[in-house]
Protein backbone atom coordinates (compact mmCIF):
# COMPACT_ATOMS: atom_id res chain seq x y z
CA UNK A 1 0.00 0.00 0.00
CA UNK A 2 2.82 2.35 0.87
CA UNK A 3 4.39 1.46 -2.39
CA UNK A 4 1.20 2.09 -4.31
CA UNK A 5 0.83 5.49 -2.80
CA UNK A 6 4.25 6.63 -3.82
CA UNK A 7 3.77 5.10 -7.18
CA UNK A 8 0.96 7.56 -7.83
CA UNK A 9 2.94 10.44 -6.41
CA UNK A 10 6.02 9.43 -8.34
CA UNK A 11 4.30 9.17 -11.68
CA UNK A 12 2.89 12.63 -11.17
CA UNK A 13 6.37 13.78 -10.32
CA UNK A 14 7.82 12.23 -13.44
CA UNK A 15 5.38 14.07 -15.65
CA UNK A 16 6.07 17.30 -13.88
CA UNK A 17 9.80 16.68 -14.26
CA UNK A 18 9.43 16.28 -17.99
CA UNK A 19 7.82 19.66 -18.50
CA UNK A 20 10.09 21.32 -16.03
CA UNK A 21 13.22 20.14 -17.72
CA UNK A 22 12.13 21.29 -21.13
CA UNK A 23 12.11 24.82 -19.82
CA UNK A 24 15.26 24.72 -17.78
CA UNK A 25 18.16 22.37 -17.97
CA UNK A 26 18.99 21.09 -14.50
CA UNK A 27 19.69 24.48 -13.04
CA UNK A 28 20.66 23.20 -9.62
CA UNK A 29 23.27 20.69 -10.69
CA UNK A 30 25.75 23.16 -12.06
CA UNK A 31 27.99 23.11 -9.04
CA UNK A 32 28.23 19.34 -8.72
CA UNK A 33 31.41 19.03 -10.67
CA UNK A 34 34.51 17.16 -9.75
CA UNK A 35 36.58 20.27 -9.34
CA UNK A 36 34.62 21.32 -6.34
CA UNK A 37 36.05 18.86 -3.90
CA UNK A 38 39.68 18.81 -4.84
CA UNK A 39 41.90 19.53 -1.90
CA UNK A 40 43.45 22.94 -2.40
CA UNK A 41 47.11 23.05 -3.00
CA UNK A 42 49.28 23.56 0.04
CA UNK A 43 50.34 27.00 -0.98
CA UNK A 44 46.77 28.38 -0.83
CA UNK A 45 46.52 31.22 1.70
CA UNK A 46 44.46 30.12 4.74
CA UNK A 47 42.29 33.21 4.44
CA UNK A 48 41.72 32.66 0.72
CA UNK A 49 40.81 29.07 1.43
CA UNK A 50 38.38 30.10 4.14
CA UNK A 51 36.82 32.59 1.76
CA UNK A 52 36.56 30.04 -1.04
CA UNK A 53 34.95 27.42 1.20
CA UNK A 54 32.59 29.95 2.78
CA UNK A 55 31.35 30.95 -0.66
CA UNK A 56 31.02 27.32 -1.67
CA UNK A 57 29.02 26.46 1.45
CA UNK A 58 26.91 29.57 0.96
CA UNK A 59 26.24 28.50 -2.61
CA UNK A 60 25.13 25.12 -1.25
CA UNK A 61 22.98 26.74 1.40
CA UNK A 62 21.21 28.64 -1.36
CA UNK A 63 19.69 25.29 -2.33
CA UNK A 64 18.58 24.65 1.25
CA UNK A 65 16.86 28.03 1.22
CA UNK A 66 15.17 27.27 -2.09
CA UNK A 67 13.85 23.95 -0.75
CA UNK A 68 12.75 25.72 2.41
CA UNK A 69 10.74 28.45 0.70
CA UNK A 70 9.24 26.31 -2.06
CA UNK A 71 8.12 23.78 0.56
CA UNK A 72 6.56 26.46 2.74
CA UNK A 73 4.80 28.29 -0.09
CA UNK A 74 3.28 25.08 -1.46
CA UNK A 75 2.82 22.93 1.64
CA UNK A 76 1.12 25.54 3.85
CA UNK A 77 -1.94 25.88 1.58
CA UNK A 78 -1.81 22.25 0.43
CA UNK A 79 -1.99 21.19 4.08
CA UNK A 80 -5.30 23.02 4.40
CA UNK A 81 -6.66 21.13 1.39
CA UNK A 82 -5.64 17.84 3.00
CA UNK A 83 -7.33 18.99 6.22
CA UNK A 84 -10.60 19.39 4.31
CA UNK A 85 -10.13 15.82 3.11
CA UNK A 86 -9.44 14.61 6.66
CA UNK A 87 -12.59 16.31 7.92
CA UNK A 88 -14.78 15.56 4.90
CA UNK A 89 -18.27 14.18 5.37
CA UNK A 90 -17.48 11.60 2.67
CA UNK A 91 -16.18 8.54 4.52
CA UNK A 92 -14.10 7.14 1.60
CA UNK A 93 -12.32 10.46 1.04
CA UNK A 94 -11.71 10.80 4.76
CA UNK A 95 -10.23 7.30 5.01
CA UNK A 96 -8.10 7.86 1.93
CA UNK A 97 -6.64 11.05 3.38
CA UNK A 98 -6.04 9.43 6.75
CA UNK A 99 -4.12 6.59 5.10
CA UNK A 100 -1.99 8.98 3.06
CA UNK A 101 -1.24 11.07 6.15
CA UNK A 102 -0.31 7.94 8.08
CA UNK A 103 1.99 6.70 5.31
CA UNK A 104 3.75 10.01 4.83
CA UNK A 105 4.08 10.87 8.51
CA UNK A 106 4.99 7.32 9.39
CA UNK A 107 7.92 6.90 7.04
CA UNK A 108 11.33 8.60 6.86
CA UNK A 109 11.51 11.65 4.64
CA UNK A 110 14.81 10.36 3.31
CA UNK A 111 13.09 7.28 2.00
CA UNK A 112 10.35 9.38 0.47
CA UNK A 113 12.91 11.41 -1.45
CA UNK A 114 14.42 8.18 -2.78
CA UNK A 115 11.03 6.90 -3.78
CA UNK A 116 10.01 10.05 -5.64
CA UNK A 117 13.36 10.03 -7.40
CA UNK A 118 13.66 6.38 -8.36
CA UNK A 119 10.20 4.86 -8.61
CA UNK A 120 9.01 6.71 -11.76
CA UNK A 121 12.01 5.39 -13.68
CA UNK A 122 11.77 1.85 -12.31
CA UNK A 123 8.06 1.45 -12.92
CA UNK A 124 7.09 3.71 -15.77
CA UNK A 125 10.35 3.99 -17.62
CA UNK A 126 10.21 7.75 -17.25
CA UNK A 127 13.26 8.48 -15.14
CA UNK A 128 13.22 11.48 -12.90
CA UNK A 129 16.10 13.53 -14.21
CA UNK A 130 15.83 16.58 -12.02
CA UNK A 131 17.11 15.66 -8.57
CA UNK A 132 16.12 18.98 -7.06
CA UNK A 133 12.57 18.59 -8.33
CA UNK A 134 12.33 15.11 -6.84
CA UNK A 135 13.49 16.45 -3.50
CA UNK A 136 11.04 19.35 -3.69
CA UNK A 137 8.09 17.07 -4.43
CA UNK A 138 8.96 14.81 -1.51
CA UNK A 139 9.36 17.78 0.83
CA UNK A 140 6.09 19.42 -0.23
CA UNK A 141 4.11 16.20 0.19
CA UNK A 142 5.78 15.35 3.49
CA UNK A 143 5.27 18.76 5.05
CA UNK A 144 1.69 19.20 3.78
CA UNK A 145 0.71 16.15 5.79
CA UNK A 146 2.27 17.52 8.96
CA UNK A 147 0.64 20.90 8.42
CA UNK A 148 -2.69 19.19 7.68
CA UNK A 149 -2.65 17.48 11.06
CA UNK A 150 -1.82 20.76 12.79
CA UNK A 151 -4.68 22.57 11.02
CA UNK A 152 -7.04 19.70 11.82
CA UNK A 153 -6.23 20.02 15.49
CA UNK A 154 -6.83 23.78 15.41
CA UNK A 155 -10.05 23.39 13.42
CA UNK A 156 -11.43 20.74 15.74
CA UNK A 157 -10.66 22.95 18.72
CA UNK A 158 -12.60 25.87 17.25
CA UNK A 159 -15.63 26.65 19.42
CA UNK A 160 -18.73 25.39 17.63
CA UNK A 161 -20.34 28.73 18.41
CA UNK A 162 -18.14 30.52 15.87
CA UNK A 163 -19.61 28.46 13.06
CA UNK A 164 -23.10 28.83 14.46
CA UNK A 165 -22.80 32.59 14.90
CA UNK A 166 -21.87 32.86 11.23
CA UNK A 167 -24.68 30.60 10.17
CA UNK A 168 -27.29 32.50 12.20
CA UNK A 169 -26.12 35.70 10.50
CA UNK A 170 -27.00 34.09 7.18
CA UNK A 171 -23.43 33.52 5.96
CA UNK A 172 -22.63 30.57 3.73
CA UNK A 173 -20.19 27.89 4.90
CA UNK A 174 -17.51 29.23 2.55
CA UNK A 175 -17.90 32.79 3.86
CA UNK A 176 -17.88 31.55 7.46
CA UNK A 177 -14.67 29.65 6.78
CA UNK A 178 -12.78 32.42 5.02
CA UNK A 179 -13.99 35.39 7.05
CA UNK A 180 -14.39 33.92 10.54
CA UNK A 181 -12.67 30.56 10.96
CA UNK A 182 -9.49 30.71 8.87
CA UNK A 183 -7.85 33.50 10.85
CA UNK A 184 -8.43 31.70 14.12
CA UNK A 185 -7.15 28.40 12.75
CA UNK A 186 -3.97 30.14 11.57
CA UNK A 187 -3.58 31.91 14.89
CA UNK A 188 -4.03 28.70 16.84
CA UNK A 189 -1.60 26.83 14.58
CA UNK A 190 1.34 29.23 14.58
CA UNK A 191 3.20 27.75 17.55
CA UNK A 192 3.04 24.23 16.10
CA UNK A 193 3.78 25.46 12.58
CA UNK A 194 6.78 27.34 13.93
CA UNK A 195 8.16 24.08 15.27
CA UNK A 196 7.72 22.36 11.93
CA UNK A 197 9.34 25.26 10.11
CA UNK A 198 12.45 24.95 12.28
CA UNK A 199 12.49 21.23 11.53
CA UNK A 200 12.11 22.00 7.84
CA UNK A 201 15.23 24.13 7.55
CA UNK A 202 17.23 21.33 9.17
CA UNK A 203 15.55 18.64 7.07
CA UNK A 204 16.51 20.37 3.84
CA UNK A 205 19.94 18.77 4.08
CA UNK A 206 18.29 15.40 3.40
CA UNK A 207 18.13 16.41 -0.27
CA UNK A 208 21.76 15.28 -0.49
CA UNK A 209 20.59 11.64 -0.63
CA UNK A 210 19.73 12.23 -4.27
CA UNK A 211 22.89 14.29 -4.77
CA UNK A 212 21.40 17.75 -4.56
CA UNK A 213 24.59 19.55 -3.67
CA UNK A 214 23.27 21.41 -0.67
CA UNK A 215 25.47 22.67 2.13
CA UNK A 216 26.06 19.43 4.07
CA UNK A 217 26.88 17.52 0.93
CA UNK A 218 29.59 20.03 0.10
CA UNK A 219 30.89 20.07 3.65
CA UNK A 220 30.99 16.29 3.62
CA UNK A 221 32.89 16.44 0.36
CA UNK A 222 35.67 18.37 2.11
CA UNK A 223 35.54 15.96 5.05
CA UNK A 224 35.99 13.01 2.72
CA UNK A 225 39.16 14.65 1.47
CA UNK A 226 40.49 15.02 4.99
CA UNK A 227 39.36 18.54 5.85
CA UNK A 228 36.83 18.30 8.66
CA UNK A 229 36.25 21.91 9.73
CA UNK A 230 33.81 22.91 6.94
CA UNK A 231 31.42 20.30 8.35
CA UNK A 232 31.36 22.07 11.71
CA UNK A 233 31.42 25.45 10.04
CA UNK A 234 28.14 24.63 8.25
CA UNK A 235 26.49 24.67 11.66
CA UNK A 236 26.80 28.46 11.61
CA UNK A 237 24.58 28.69 8.53
CA UNK A 238 21.85 26.60 10.11
CA UNK A 239 21.93 28.49 13.37
CA UNK A 240 21.78 31.81 11.54
CA UNK A 241 18.80 30.61 9.53
CA UNK A 242 16.91 29.26 12.56
CA UNK A 243 17.60 32.49 14.45
CA UNK A 244 16.06 34.53 11.63
CA UNK A 245 13.08 32.17 11.36
CA UNK A 246 12.48 32.28 15.11
CA UNK A 247 12.57 36.08 15.04
CA UNK A 248 10.18 36.29 12.10
CA UNK A 249 7.76 33.83 13.68
CA UNK A 250 7.81 35.72 16.92
CA UNK A 251 6.88 38.88 15.06
CA UNK A 252 4.16 37.09 13.16
CA UNK A 253 2.69 35.71 16.37
CA UNK A 254 2.71 39.13 18.01
CA UNK A 255 1.02 40.58 14.96
CA UNK A 256 -1.73 37.99 15.14
CA UNK A 257 -2.21 38.80 18.79
CA UNK A 258 -2.43 42.50 18.04
CA UNK A 259 -5.07 41.70 15.40
CA UNK A 260 -7.37 40.49 18.18
CA UNK A 261 -6.54 43.38 20.47
CA UNK A 262 -4.52 41.26 22.93
CA UNK B 1 -46.87 37.42 14.10
CA UNK B 2 -44.92 34.25 14.87
CA UNK B 3 -46.82 31.02 14.58
CA UNK B 4 -45.15 27.77 15.66
CA UNK B 5 -47.16 24.63 15.02
CA UNK B 6 -46.59 21.05 16.12
CA UNK B 7 -42.82 21.47 16.36
CA UNK B 8 -41.01 18.19 17.06
CA UNK B 9 -37.34 17.36 17.44
CA UNK B 10 -35.78 14.18 18.79
CA UNK B 11 -32.15 13.35 19.44
CA UNK B 12 -32.02 9.58 19.37
CA UNK B 13 -34.81 8.43 21.62
CA UNK B 14 -34.98 11.70 23.55
CA UNK B 15 -37.83 13.98 22.53
CA UNK B 16 -36.20 17.36 23.09
CA UNK B 17 -39.14 19.27 21.64
CA UNK B 18 -42.40 17.37 21.73
CA UNK B 19 -45.23 18.75 19.62
CA UNK B 20 -44.87 22.37 20.68
CA UNK B 21 -47.24 25.04 19.34
CA UNK B 22 -47.52 28.70 20.25
CA UNK B 23 -48.07 32.12 18.78
CA UNK B 24 -46.41 35.42 19.53
CA UNK B 25 -47.75 38.81 18.46
CA UNK B 26 -45.51 41.46 16.98
CA UNK B 27 -43.82 43.51 19.68
CA UNK B 28 -44.43 40.96 22.42
CA UNK B 29 -41.78 39.49 24.65
CA UNK B 30 -41.95 35.81 25.49
CA UNK B 31 -39.86 34.20 28.20
CA UNK B 32 -39.40 30.44 28.13
CA UNK B 33 -38.19 29.13 31.44
CA UNK B 34 -37.46 25.66 32.67
CA UNK B 35 -34.74 23.32 33.85
CA UNK B 36 -31.69 22.67 31.71
CA UNK B 37 -32.23 19.76 29.38
CA UNK B 38 -35.91 20.66 29.20
CA UNK B 39 -35.69 21.50 25.52
CA UNK B 40 -35.84 25.28 25.68
CA UNK B 41 -32.51 25.84 23.96
CA UNK B 42 -33.51 23.37 21.25
CA UNK B 43 -36.53 25.55 20.44
CA UNK B 44 -34.25 28.53 19.86
CA UNK B 45 -31.93 26.42 17.72
CA UNK B 46 -34.89 25.22 15.65
CA UNK B 47 -36.20 28.77 15.19
CA UNK B 48 -32.77 29.98 14.11
CA UNK B 49 -32.12 27.14 11.69
CA UNK B 50 -29.28 25.58 13.68
CA UNK B 51 -31.32 22.37 13.88
CA UNK B 52 -33.84 21.01 11.41
CA UNK B 53 -37.22 20.07 12.93
CA UNK B 54 -38.46 16.49 12.51
CA UNK B 55 -41.93 17.85 12.11
CA UNK B 56 -43.94 21.05 12.39
CA UNK B 57 -43.76 24.54 10.94
CA UNK B 58 -42.44 27.96 11.86
CA UNK B 59 -44.26 30.83 10.16
CA UNK B 60 -43.82 34.57 10.49
CA UNK B 61 -46.83 36.47 9.15
CA UNK B 62 -47.89 33.27 7.47
CA UNK B 63 -44.61 32.88 5.58
CA UNK B 64 -41.55 30.69 6.09
CA UNK B 65 -39.21 33.44 4.95
CA UNK B 66 -39.17 35.34 8.24
CA UNK B 67 -35.86 36.17 9.83
CA UNK B 68 -34.53 35.45 13.31
CA UNK B 69 -31.62 36.90 15.19
CA UNK B 70 -29.90 35.07 18.03
CA UNK B 71 -27.87 36.38 20.95
CA UNK B 72 -25.84 33.40 22.13
CA UNK B 73 -25.30 32.52 25.74
CA UNK B 74 -21.54 32.96 25.38
CA UNK B 75 -21.91 35.70 22.73
CA UNK B 76 -19.68 34.02 20.11
CA UNK B 77 -18.17 37.30 19.00
CA UNK B 78 -15.51 37.09 16.31
CA UNK B 79 -12.19 37.76 18.08
CA UNK B 80 -10.38 39.18 15.04
CA UNK B 81 -12.90 41.94 14.42
CA UNK B 82 -13.57 45.10 16.39
CA UNK B 83 -17.03 45.80 17.79
CA UNK B 84 -17.87 47.68 14.60
CA UNK B 85 -16.31 44.89 12.53
CA UNK B 86 -18.35 42.26 14.33
CA UNK B 87 -21.67 43.95 13.74
CA UNK B 88 -21.01 44.94 10.11
CA UNK B 89 -19.41 41.67 8.96
CA UNK B 90 -22.62 39.95 7.91
CA UNK B 91 -24.25 42.90 6.11
CA UNK B 92 -20.94 43.65 4.38
CA UNK B 93 -20.54 40.08 3.15
CA UNK B 94 -24.21 39.83 2.20
CA UNK B 95 -23.99 43.17 0.37
CA UNK B 96 -26.64 44.72 2.55
CA UNK B 97 -26.85 48.19 3.99
CA UNK B 98 -24.81 48.75 7.14
CA UNK B 99 -24.97 52.52 7.41
CA UNK B 100 -27.07 52.23 10.58
CA UNK B 101 -24.24 50.47 12.46
CA UNK B 102 -23.24 53.44 14.63
CA UNK B 103 -26.86 54.24 15.34
CA UNK B 104 -27.36 50.73 16.69
CA UNK B 105 -24.18 50.91 18.75
CA UNK B 106 -25.45 54.18 20.19
CA UNK B 107 -28.71 52.43 21.10
CA UNK B 108 -26.96 49.67 23.05
CA UNK B 109 -24.55 52.21 24.56
CA UNK B 110 -21.37 50.95 22.93
CA UNK B 111 -20.46 53.69 20.49
CA UNK B 112 -17.29 54.69 22.33
CA UNK B 113 -16.13 51.05 22.21
CA UNK B 114 -16.63 50.62 18.49
CA UNK B 115 -12.94 50.18 17.74
CA UNK B 116 -12.27 47.77 20.59
CA UNK B 117 -11.77 44.06 20.14
CA UNK B 118 -13.90 41.52 22.02
CA UNK B 119 -10.89 40.59 24.17
CA UNK B 120 -10.94 44.16 25.48
CA UNK B 121 -14.61 44.16 26.51
CA UNK B 122 -16.34 43.27 29.74
CA UNK B 123 -19.01 40.57 29.83
CA UNK B 124 -21.82 43.11 29.61
CA UNK B 125 -20.17 44.93 26.72
CA UNK B 126 -19.69 41.64 24.88
CA UNK B 127 -23.34 40.88 25.32
CA UNK B 128 -24.37 44.30 24.03
CA UNK B 129 -22.12 43.77 21.01
CA UNK B 130 -23.87 40.46 20.41
CA UNK B 131 -27.24 42.20 20.64
CA UNK B 132 -26.11 44.92 18.21
CA UNK B 133 -24.80 42.27 15.83
CA UNK B 134 -28.16 40.51 15.82
CA UNK B 135 -30.06 43.79 15.39
CA UNK B 136 -28.00 44.85 12.35
CA UNK B 137 -29.90 42.48 10.08
CA UNK B 138 -33.23 43.76 11.44
CA UNK B 139 -34.67 40.36 12.28
CA UNK B 140 -38.42 39.87 12.71
CA UNK B 141 -37.79 38.02 15.96
CA UNK B 142 -34.83 38.46 18.29
CA UNK B 143 -33.90 35.47 20.44
CA UNK B 144 -31.80 35.44 23.60
CA UNK B 145 -30.24 32.23 24.90
CA UNK B 146 -29.71 32.49 28.67
CA UNK B 147 -28.86 36.22 28.59
CA UNK B 148 -28.18 36.51 32.31
CA UNK B 149 -26.43 33.23 33.05
CA UNK B 150 -22.86 34.42 32.61
CA UNK B 151 -23.23 37.80 34.27
CA UNK B 152 -22.91 39.01 37.82
CA UNK B 153 -26.00 40.59 39.51
CA UNK B 154 -25.07 44.14 38.53
CA UNK B 155 -24.64 43.27 34.87
CA UNK B 156 -27.80 41.20 34.98
CA UNK B 157 -29.61 44.37 35.97
CA UNK B 158 -27.96 46.18 33.09
CA UNK B 159 -29.13 43.57 30.59
CA UNK B 160 -32.62 43.59 32.05
CA UNK B 161 -32.64 47.35 31.50
CA UNK B 162 -31.64 46.89 27.87
CA UNK B 163 -34.31 44.23 27.42
CA UNK B 164 -36.90 46.50 28.98
CA UNK B 165 -35.83 49.30 26.67
CA UNK B 166 -36.15 47.04 23.62
CA UNK B 167 -39.50 45.76 24.78
CA UNK B 168 -42.32 46.70 22.47
CA UNK B 169 -39.95 47.80 19.68
CA UNK B 170 -38.89 44.25 18.89
CA UNK B 171 -40.49 40.85 19.07
CA UNK B 172 -38.36 38.96 21.56
CA UNK B 173 -38.02 35.38 22.79
CA UNK B 174 -35.88 34.86 25.87
CA UNK B 175 -34.83 31.42 27.03
CA UNK B 176 -33.71 31.37 30.64
CA UNK B 177 -33.60 29.40 33.84
CA UNK B 178 -33.69 32.65 35.79
CA UNK B 179 -37.41 33.02 36.43
CA UNK B 180 -37.30 35.92 38.84
CA UNK B 181 -35.35 38.20 36.55
CA UNK B 182 -37.46 37.55 33.50
CA UNK B 183 -40.93 37.74 34.95
CA UNK B 184 -40.68 41.52 35.02
CA UNK B 185 -39.51 41.72 31.40
CA UNK B 186 -41.81 39.28 29.66
CA UNK B 187 -45.36 39.79 28.45
CA UNK B 188 -45.87 36.06 28.35
CA UNK B 189 -44.10 33.29 30.22
CA UNK B 190 -44.02 29.63 29.32
CA UNK B 191 -42.44 26.69 31.07
CA UNK B 192 -40.61 24.11 29.04
CA UNK B 193 -40.00 20.75 30.65
CA UNK B 194 -39.60 17.30 29.17
CA UNK B 195 -40.01 18.73 25.68
CA UNK B 196 -43.51 20.07 26.43
CA UNK B 197 -44.44 23.73 26.60
CA UNK B 198 -47.06 24.91 29.05
CA UNK B 199 -48.25 28.41 29.70
CA UNK B 200 -47.66 30.01 32.98
CA UNK B 201 -50.41 32.45 33.81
Amino acid sequence: MVFLCFLIVGSFAANAAGTYEAADEEPFMGSLQQGDFTLPSDNEEPLARFRRITLDLLDGFRLNIVIFFVTLVLALPLGMVVTFGLMSKLAPLRSFCKIIVWIVRGSPLMLQIFIVFFVPGLLFDTPMRDRMLAALIAFVINYSMFFAEIYRGALENMPKGQFEAGKVLGLSKVKVFFHIILFQVIKNSTAAIGNEVINLIKDTSLARVVAVSEILMRAQGYANLGMIWPLFYSLVFYLAATAIITLLFGRFERRLKRATGE
Amino acid sequence: MLQVSNLCKSFGTVKAVDNVSFTLEKGQTLAIIGPSGGGKSTILRLLNGLEQPDNGSILINGKTSGTFGLVFQDYNLFPQYTVLGNITLAPRLLKKDYSHAEEILEKVGLLEKKNNYPSQLSGGQKQRTAIARALMLEPDILCFDEPTSALDPKLTEEIVDILNEMKGKHTIIIVTHDMDVMRGVADKTAVMDGGKLRWDE
